[in-house]
């Protein structure tokens, strides 16, 4: 039966080698194609450690999870490498760009990592133009160093890097919290825009509840994960 | 792979003052390693050409190092003399192709003195087969003529037809011939060899100032210089002969016939036996300069891995970008391989440079006399080679390192 969730994870658990204790039990969950998502909890409740999962970057101990139909737990390690490059954007808190590339150098990374990513940009430099344009930057920005932007302007930089070659699951971790109100609420519409006009299912995590109101579906995660308890 | 490619470069010039500096210290153990190398085993190569196509050394019976030394290097005692007749017998031998005489024992200031003929400057040899030149003037024309090396020359700013007084015996009790005025007909090119720190004058004149010395007191005489050139003086002892043979694989039976001469004591040594015997005792230093120029080689590398880790910090987030960007494991492995590559490659490219120029700088020495190439021989490249590959190989430490990093960070570096 051919379901149409992007995600399902029916168990996942993860223990750090230092720890006694489980830091990740996780409840089943289940992400719809195109599903906006706001997972919210304290630091310390496991979710970076799940983003890291999920992006294929730890290894879980048990786990039964499948992403884009593809059995995710059974991939290798570099295969889980080729999986995120093809199918995920992703935002980060602060520092997504590497400093001494231009604007152009960076976002155009993505693709450099990815085939699939660079088969969905017919004309990368007009794509470029395009995305700078919708996520209201200058396009005299293109070859400036990223090191020379102010922090509203690299973030949307790296939304621009998330989106290129139209991923399936865009990952965003606290990519608002070292923004000020006004361009926090900016950044939220044009992000938005962007997820929807290409489609994409998003993964937001942030504790900022505040932000809570752009998403359909809520998680605490100290809910779903057990291991919290 | 291009995407990688642009990474290392543009990371690499991020980080363009570490860069520069670990390439330079590599040019530097570069420039030890293949100077050291190159300049003894050009050095061994002339040492041990010191003298060529002589086939024998001939002396009264010592050492044969002591004669190897006495003859050719003009130091270590003085040799036990033999009479010229026995250089008159050896040049009549049917295996004889040339035969010259030498007497070594005075000096002239602090260099030494060798009286000879003219056949010295015809038959001596060196390196591969060269022979001796004159920078300027030619060999013995007058009775009281002498030949200055290229050195003796330099150093005292001697110029041809200079007057110079040579001294009886040398070192402490030196005594100078001062009432026989010797004159500079020649000045030999540098060769590298003994040769350059000695004066050559003729062997009838050596015995003729002589005359005046009797049981080792100076007796005047009151014979003037002219008269004395043109009483036929012939000389009466030698320290020892060289001797050239018709045919080389003569060499053991010439010498078996030599030092079996009737009413001679005679010893006869093959040079390049005795060169190579000497040179054992130089191989000991040779072997701590090779030694040396490993361990820079070792600091370099172990330098350049030290730089590499120093800036390993700064590229946490550059490496985690990356990884969530999907770049493989192999792909940060790929990254330090390669800038260590180019770290090494750089390195070893400016080294040659550097090498180079200070070879073309001493001409002279370095690249006419001891003929030091510019280039690498097999060797050297496999030296280098050896060390791009140590360092790629090495270079897996702060890859090892930024991936372990990069799985405790995750995906995001909290800074």
């Amino acid at each position: 039966m051919q379901s149409n969730n992007i995600i399902e994870i029916s168990s996942c658990s993860f223990k750090y080698p230092q720890n006694k204790k489980n830091t990740l039990d996780m409840q089943p969950l289940h992400v719809r194609s195109g599903e906006h998502i706001f997972l919210h909890g304290k630091s310390g409740s496991g979710k970076t450690t799940f983003l890291n999962i999920l992006c294929g970057i730890i290894e879980p101990d048990e786990n039964d999870i499948k992403i884009l139909q593809t059995d995710f737990s059974r991939l290798s390690a570099s295969q889980k490498d080729r999986f995120r490059a093809d199918n995920y954007g992703t935002i980060f808190q602060q520092f997504n760009l590497l400093p001494y590339l231009s604007v152009k150098e960076n976002i155009s990374l993505a693709c450099g990592f990815s085939k699939q990513k660079s088969l969905h940009v017919s004309d990368m430099d007009s794509e470029i133009k395009r995305l700078l344009d919708a996520l209201d930057l200058s396009p005299a920005l293109l070859h400036t160093p990223a090191m020379n932007l102010s922090v509203g302007e690299q973030q949307r930089v790296a939304v621009a890097r998330a989106l290129i070659g139209s991923p399936k699951i865009i990952i965003a971790d606290e990519p608002t919290s070292a923004l000020d109100s006004d361009t926090k609420e900016r950044f939220m519409e044009l992000l938005f825009a962007q997820v929807e006009a290409q489609d994409s299912t998003l993964i937001f995590v942030s504790h900022d509840r505040s932000l809570s109101s752009y998403f359909e579906t809520h998680y605490d995660f100290a809910d779903i994960n057990r291991a919290v308890k | 792979m291009r995407i990688l490619w642009l990474l290392t470069f543009k990371s690499i010039y991020n980080r363009r003052t570490a860069f520069i500096l670990s390439i330079i210290s590599i040019a530097i153990s570069v420039v030890l390693l293949l100077g050291i190398d190159r300049i003894t085993k050009a050095s061994k190569e002339h040492f041990l050409n010191t003298i060529n196509r002589t086939d024998l050394i001939v002396a009264a019976p010592n050492g044969s190092l002591d004669i190897l030394l006495n003859l050719i290097f003009h130091m270590s005692d003085p040799l036990k003399e033999v009479d010229y007749s026995a250089y008159e017998s050896v040049s009549k031998l049917d295996e004889v192709k040339w035969a010259v005489p030498l007497s070594v024992g005075d000096s002239f200031k602090s260099y030494d003195a060798v009286s000879t003929t003219n056949g010295y400057f015809q038959y001596y040899r060196y390196s591969t087969s060269k022979r001796l030149e004159f920078a300027q003037g030619g060999d013995f024309k007058e009775f009281f003529d002498v030949v200055v090396g290229s050195d003796v020359a330099k150093t005292l700013k001697l110029q041809l037809g200079e007057t110079i007084h040579l001294s009886h015996s040398s070192g402490a009790d030196a005594h100078t011939h001062a009432n026989r005025d010797f004159h500079i007909c020649g000045i030999l090119k540098p060769t590298g060899t003994p040769n350059d720190e000695s004066v050559f004058f003729q062997l009838k004149a050596d015995e003729a100032i002589h005359i005046e010395w009797q049981s080792g007191h100076f007796v005047d005489m009151h014979i003037s210089s002219d008269k004395l050139a043109h009483m036929g003086i012939v000389p009466k002892h030698i320290s020892g002969i060289l001797v050239g043979l018709k045919n080389r694989s003569d060499v053991l039976g010439a010498a078996e016939k030599i030092e079996h001469l009737k009413d001679h004591n005679l010893k006869a040594v093959i040079p390049a036996k005795a060169l190579s015997k000497l040179y054992k005792l130089m191989k000991n230093m040779q072997d701590i300069l090779t030694v040396i120029s490993g361990m820079v080689f070792i600091a370099a590398i172990f330098g350049m891995i030290s730089t590499m880790l120093a800036t390993l910090n700064d590229r946490r987030r550059e490496i985690a970008i990356l990884r969530s960007l999907g770049a493989t494991v192999k792909s940060i492995f790929f990254l330090f391989a390669m800038e260590a590559f180019i770290i090494v490659t750089g390195g070893i490219i400016l080294g040659n440079i550097v090498l180079g120029m200070l070879i073309f700088a001493n001409n002279t020495f370095l690249n006419k006399v001891l003929q030091v190439g510019y280039l690498p021989d097999i060797y050297e490249s496999s030296l280098l080679l050896v060390m791009i590959i140590a360092a790629i190989i090495v270079s897996v430490i702060p890859a090892i390192k930024s991936y372990k990093n990069s799985l405790q960070d995750g995906l995001m570096v909290k800074i």
